[in-house]
């Protein structure tokens, strides 16, 4: 009811005053000359002074609300710290600092419940996996065991890989969530990029894949020596999978990024969707669809933007650091 | 051999014992820190095989306790922890070598051997199959009269599949025994499959190709008889 007052006055003020001034233009006597001085010039006193609160009254609210927007910004839900707000003067922001403060609550709850249940189930799951894996080799072993029954112990065992594999990538993904690899250093991309490619090199040549490297100027990034290796595998591991036969990588480093390209089949999904966990192009059956995920959630980690591009027939993947 | 175990899960456990019997090995168990601790102040092992997680305390704490009291036990960790740091830590409490759960009982079958071949002076420096000769010091391997030239790859798949002789080793066990954790299924087998034609290209040059047997669809065997 008091906003509504608020809103009336000023029509009301404005129509009294118009209808003075055209009383004293149409009727031009003493007595509207009298009435628009005593009541004009305070009025318009008036309404300055009242527009000069409520400008004040406005700035301070503003004030207020980008002190909520900046505790909203740094509000980490995985860190501990309780949110507070400022008491303000104005209830309806009390009211929306109350409110707030409720539903961080609840988001809190919700997340927490969540990251351990995505932690305990996938480390829960590991001892029956081991156990299945360990009775499938000793299967194996039994001398007097058929083709067919070892044809079912492969698909078993097949299948069990997979589950481990997927267990794992799932633990890997909720490990860099939970920032289990803090300790960061600086890493050098073009180092680390040659490590992994000479793990890499045999199965490169196998498959009749060419390499080109240009490495014009250093790429630096201060973040964890386990992810970057990570990620850079992930990556590599990605543009040989998904190439063709007799096709190539290439590799650039420059001053401000890493990008990675290899030949290969136009994709049947949006690159967005890409990042996304169990997407994947249905052509490469072993694929988990976890290998991007694991690199965007790697770079988000560690500061950097990653970027897919298709044109010419070339996938390109780029990483760069974020405040670019 | 005499060999400790110390796992909490009794599964696990039986799956262990099941597979090293066959080695020949003696097996003792401890499915606690109480248990292990015991185990370890009342006899001695050629070779400890310790779960970290154990109820009642911290593996690593037994490590300590087995390396003060011996230097000779060949120890090896089995832990689900697998960050670098665990690794570690493990190492320098004085484990000879650390492996991730879930493991393929062959990896763990061929890290005990080549742990007990470093740490006791029971085993040769060679593994003997007739003509075929494994020299692990010189990383050499000789056929009858000759030096066989192999590639690192070709010669750990052949040392890891002779370290599991007469038993099925899976081709996933045989690409986590090469690359780790990150090699994928899809590449890595096919990558095996060219390294395996080779290798088994060479041996019968050398007069020993009856040793490499292939299990369809699920690996290969060094078989020797």
């Amino acid at each position: 009811m008091k906003r509504l007052k608020q809103v009336y006055i000023i029509p009301i003020l404005l129509s009294l005053v118009t209808a003075l001034l055209l009383g004293y233009f149409l009727f031009p006597s003493e007595f509207y000359q009298k009435a628009f001085l005593s009541v004009l010039v305070p009025l318009t006193i008036l309404m300055v002074g009242f527009r000069m609160i409520t400008y004040q009254r406005i700035r301070a609210i503003r004030t207020q609300l980008y002190g909520i927007l900046e505790t909203l910004e740094e509000f980490d839900v995985d860190e501990p710290k309780k949110v507070e707000f400022e008491e303000s003067p104005f209830p309806i922001l009390n009211d929306l600092n109350k409110y707030l403060i409720e539903l961080i609550d609840r988001i809190r709850i919700n997340y927490q419940s969540n990251k351990q249940f995505t932690q305990n189930a996938s480390h829960e799951l590991q001892t029956p996996l081991a156990v299945i894996k360990g009775h499938i080799e000793i299967l194996l072993q039994s001398p007097n065991i058929g083709e067919k029954e070892i044809e079912s112990l492969a698909i078993v065992l097949q299948n069990t890989n997979r589950l481990s594999k997927l267990n794992s990538a799932l633990i890997l993904l909720s490990k860099i969530e939970h920032q289990r690899f803090s300790d960061t250093e600086k890493v050098s991309f073009e180092k680390m990029t040659e490590e992994v490619v000479g793990n890499f090199h045999d199965l490169i040549q196998i498959q009749g894949l060419e390499i080109q490297k240009n490495y014009s100027e250093k790429f630096e990034v201060e973040m964890s020596e386990t992810l970057a290796e990570i990620l850079i595998a992930n990556l590599i591991q990605n543009a040989i999978r998904h190439n063709i036969e007799k096709g190539f990588i290439k590799i650039d480093i420059n001053e401000n990024r890493f990008s990675i390209s290899n030949s290969g089949h136009e994709l049947k999904v949006t690159p967005i969707s890409l990042f996304k966990r169990f997407k994947r192009q249905s052509e490469v059956e072993e694929s988990l669809g976890l290998g991007l995920s694991i690199v965007k959630r790697i770079c988000e980690q560690s500061g950097m933007e990653v970027q897919y591009l298709f044109e010419d027939g070339l996938h390109t993947l780029t990483l760069k650091l974020s405040n670019d | 051999m005499k060999i400790l175990i110390v796992e909490d899960e009794e599964d696990l456990l039986n799956l262990i014992i099941r597979y090293f019997k066959k080695e020949g090995y003696t097996c003792e168990t401890a499915s606690s820190f109480r248990d292990g601790y015991k185990k370890i102040n009342n006899y001695d092992y050629d070779c400890a095989v310790i779960d970290l997680n154990l109820p009642g305390g911290d593996g690593l704490k037994l490590i300590k306790i087995l390396r003060a009291e011996n230097t000779q036990t060949g120890i090896v960790i089995i832990s689900a922890r697998d960050t670098v740091d665990d690794r570690i830590q493990g190492l320098d409490d004085g484990a000879d070598d650390y492996l991730t759960k879930p493991f393929n009982l062959s990896e763990l079958n061929a890290r005990i051997k080549a742990v007990l071949r470093r740490k006791t002076n029971q085993f040769s420096n060679e593994l003997k199959f007739g003509e075929l000769v494994i020299n692990l010091d010189e990383r050499k391997v000789v056929a009858g009269e000759e030096i066989m030239q192999l590639t690192k790859k070709e010669y750990n798949i052949l040392l890891y599949l002779a370290r599991n002789k007469n038993r099925v080793v899976t081709k996933d066990s045989i690409a986590e025994h090469l690359w780790g954790d990150y090699m994928d299924d899809a590449v890595s087998y096919d990558f095996i499959y060219a390294h395996v034609k080779n290798l088994r290209k060479k041996l019968s040059e050398n007069g020993c190709g009856e040793f490499l047997k292939t299990v369809y669809g699920i690996g290969y065997k060094f078989q020797t008889y």
